[in-house]
C-alpha cells in the first residue's frame, strides 16, 4: 500500500464570492506520475496553488507528504515548475539556480546545480543570461530548478508548454527517470493529453471546479471505452452475418467499414459467442480487441457532459 | 534571518545591473546645486563675520540633517522598482512564495532590498555633498572647516537609517498587498516633497531644524506600530491574488 504523497479531502476554495474548487477529493501516491487535467479556467492552477500553499482552502483537507504546507520544512520537500517560470532574466541560469538553492538551505548548491543543469542540457549555456533563452530553454532551466533541491514531490505545471519535440521527448525522460530511478512522485498538470496518456499512471479531470474523473488512466479507458469491440476479419462481412449479430442479446453493431468491425457489447455477454457465430459463417477473425477510449475521447465527452448538465 | 539576507542580495544585484539607478544618482548630485546658489543668495546678505560664521554653521548642520534622509528616501523607489514591482509584475514572486520561506521573510528581505542601498548611497552622496558645500562654498567665507554638530552626526548616520528602513517596511508591505504597486512608489515621492518644503515650512513656524532627531524618532516608533498591525495582514494569498495573472 503507497503512502499518499498528496492528499486533498472534500477542499473547496471561494474567492471573491466566486466557487472555483467544489468538493475536490483526491490522492497522489507516492511513486505516481499524477496527470491533472482540465480545460481553462477549470480550477487546475488554483488546485496547484492550494498544494504548494500559497492559497488557502476555504474549508476541507489539504495534506501534502502527510504534513501542513504552511510549513517550510513541509515545502522544502517540494519541486516546482508554475506558469510564470519564476527566472530573473538579468541573471545568468547559473546564478537563478543558486539563488534557490539557497532558498532550500541546500549545503552545497554550486555543485548541485551544476549536477541539474547538466541532466538538462543547459551546462554549455549556465554562464548566459536568462534573458537570451528561448521558452524551450527557459522551461528546461525551470525543471533544473525544482529538481536542484532533490525534492520528494515535484509539482509541475504545464513543464513542456513552448518546447520543441525533441526537447518535450527530453523532459518527458526526464520525468520517467525521476520516478524509476530516483523514486520521485509527481502531480503534472498539462494541457498535453498525448503527454499525460504516455506516462501518467494516475489521473484526475476537473472541470468547472469538480472532479469529474478520477483513477487508474488504463481503468478509466475501459470503463469509457463502453464496452466496445474491434473485429479485424479476413475478409468483410456480409449484412446478413451483421443483421445476426445483431440478434444476440446485449450486443449491437456500431460501425463497419470494409473489413472492421465495431460492437459493443454488454458485461454479461460471452465474447466467444461472438466469435463462434462468426466462425460458423465462414469468417476468419484475424484480430479481436478491447475497444479503450483515448484520453482524448474521455476528456472531449466529459467536458461536453458538464457543460449540457 | 539568513534567508532574508539572500533574498536582499539578489533584489540589491539586480538594481545595480540597472541603468537607472545611476541616472538617479546623478539627479541627486545635480539637485544639490540648488543649495549651493540658496547658501550664495543669502550669505550675500549678511555682513560681519560671526553672522556669517553663524549663518554657515547652521546652513551647513541643516544640510547633516535633512540631506541623508532626502536622498535615501529618492533613491528608494527606484530600488522598490526592483524589489517588488517587477517581481509582481513578472509573477516572479509566485515562485518565491512557493519556495520554503515565509512571507514576513519575504517582506523583511525585500524592505532590506530597498532599505540598505538607498541609505548608503544617500548618506555617501550627502557626505560628497557636504563636503563640497563646505569646502567649495562655506570655507571660502568663514575661512574655517566646518564640522556637522554630534546631534547631526548621529541622526543621519543612526536615526535616519532606522526611519528609512521603518519607512520602506510600511511602503514594501502596502507594494505587496496591492495590485498597482508602483502607487507605493508616490509614497516616496510624497515624503522627498514634505522634505524639501518641510524644512522651510518649520522654520516659518518658528521650529529649529535641531528638532529633527526628535521628529525622527517620533516618526520610527509610528512607523514600527504601523509595521506591527500590517504584519499581521500579510498572507501569501493577498500577495498572490494582487498579483497581475
Amino acid at each position: 500500500m503507497r503512502d499518499d504523497v498528496i492528499r486533498l479531502d472534500h477542499v473547496n476554495k471561494e474567492l471573491s464570492g466566486r466557487q472555483i474548487l467544489k468538493d475536490v477529493t483526491l490522492a497522489v501516491k507516492q511513486g505516481d506520475i499524477f496527470g491533472y487535467l482540465g480545460p481553462n479556467g477549470a480550477g487546475k492552477t488554483t488546485t496547484i496553488r492550494i498544494i504548494l500553499g500559497l492559497l488557502q482552502a476555504t474549508s476541507g483537507q489539504v495534506s501534502v507528504l502527510g504534513q501542513d504546507v504552511q510549513m517550510n520544512r513541509t515545502r522544502r520537500k517540494i519541486g516546482f515548475v508554475l506558469e510564470a517560470d519564476g527566472l530573473y532574466d538579468n541573471m545568468t541560469a547559473y546564478d537563478n539556480l543558486v539563488y534557490y538553492a539557497k532558498l532550500y538551505d541546500l549545503s552545497q548548491p554550486a555543485q548541485r546545480v551544476d549536477d541539474v543543469l547538466r541532466l538538462v542540457s543547459l551546462a554549455d549555456r549556465a554562464r548566459d543570461r536568462v534573458g537570451t533563452y528561448s521558452k524551450g530553454m527557459r522551461q528546461r532551466l525551470a525543471l533544473a530548478r525544482a529538481m536542484a533541491p532533490d525534492p520528494e514531490l515535484l509539482v509541475l505545471d504545464e513543464p513542456t508548454a513552448g518546447v520543441d519535440p525533441t526537447g518535450q521527448i527530453e523532459i518527458r525522460q526526464l520525468m520517467l527517470d525521476m520516478i524509476h530511478k530516483q523514486g520521485k512522485t509527481i502531480l503534472l498538470s498539462s494541457h498535453n493529453l498525448d503527454e499525460v496518456q504516455r506516462i501518467c499512471d494516475r489521473i484526475a479531470l476537473i472541470h468547472k471546479g469538480q472532479i469529474r474523473l478520477y483513477g487508474e488512466l488504463e481503468k478509466l479507458q475501459r470503463q469509457m471505452g463502453h464496452g466496445g469491440f474491434e473485429i479485424e476479419t479476413a475478409q468483410p462481412i456480409a449484412p446478413p452475418i451483421v443483421a445476426e449479430l445483431n440478434t444476440l442479446p446485449d450486443v449491437k453493431v456500431r460501425e463497419q467499414r470494409d473489413r472492421n468491425l465495431t460492437l459493443s457489447a454488454g458485461p454479461n455477454v460471452d465474447i466467444s459467442v461472438i466469435v463462434t457465430l462468426l466462425a460458423s459463417r465462414g469468417v476468419r477473425v484475424e484480430q479481436f480487441k478491447k475497444q479503450e477510449a483515448s484520453l482524448e475521447e474521455m476528456f472531449t465527452t466529459i467536458v461536453k457532459e458538464a457543460e449540457q448538465k | 534571518m539568513n534567508k532574508i539576507w539572500i533574498i536582499a542580495r539578489k533584489d540589491i544585484g539586480e538594481a545595480f545591473r540597472s541603468r537607472s539607478t545611476y541616472i538617479f544618482i546623478l539627479v541627486m548630485l545635480v539637485l544639490t546645486l540648488s543649495y549651493v546658489s540658496g547658501y550664495r543668495v543669502h550669505v550675500k546678505t549678511l555682513t560681519g563675520q560671526q553672522a556669517i560664521d553663524d549663518y554657515s554653521r547652521s546652513f551647513l548642520n541643516g544640510l547633516a540633517y535633512v540631506l541623508p534622509m532626502m536622498y535615501s528616501i529618492f533613491v528608494c523607489s527606484i530600488f522598490a522598482n526592483y524589489s517588488v514591482i517587477v517581481d509582481k509584475a513578472k509573477r516572479n514572486i509566485e515562485s518565491l512564495m512557493a519556495t520554503p520561506v515565509s512571507m514576513n521573510q519575504i517582506w523583511m528581505g525585500k524592505s532590506l532590498a530597498v532599505t540598505l542601498p538607498s541609505i548608503v548611497i544617500g548618506i555617501g552622496v550627502s557626505i560628497l555633498a557636504y563636503l563640497v558645500m563646505d569646502l567649495g562654498f562655506v570655507t571660502p567665507n568663514t575661512h574655517s572647516f566646518i564640522f556637522p554638530g554630534a546631534v547631526a552626526a548621529v541622526s543621519a548616520i543612526i536615526i535616519v537609517p532606522i526611519l528609512v528602513f521603518s519607512i520602506v517596511t510600511i511602503v514594501i508591505n502596502i507594494q505587496l498587498n496591492i495590485s498597482n504597486p508602483r502607487i507605493g512608489n508616490f509614497v516616496f515621492t510624497g515624503i522627498f516633497i514634505l522634505l524639501v518644503l518641510g524644512v522651510n515650512a518649520l522654520g516659518g513656524l518658528g521650529i529649529s531644524i535641531s528638532y529633527f532627531p526628535l521628529i525622527y524618532l517620533g516618526l520610527i516608533g509610528l512607523c514600527t506600530a504601523v509595521s506591527f498591525v500590517l504584519s499581521r495582514s500579510l498572507t501569501k494569498e493577498k500577495v498572490l491574488l494582487s498579483t497581475k495573472t
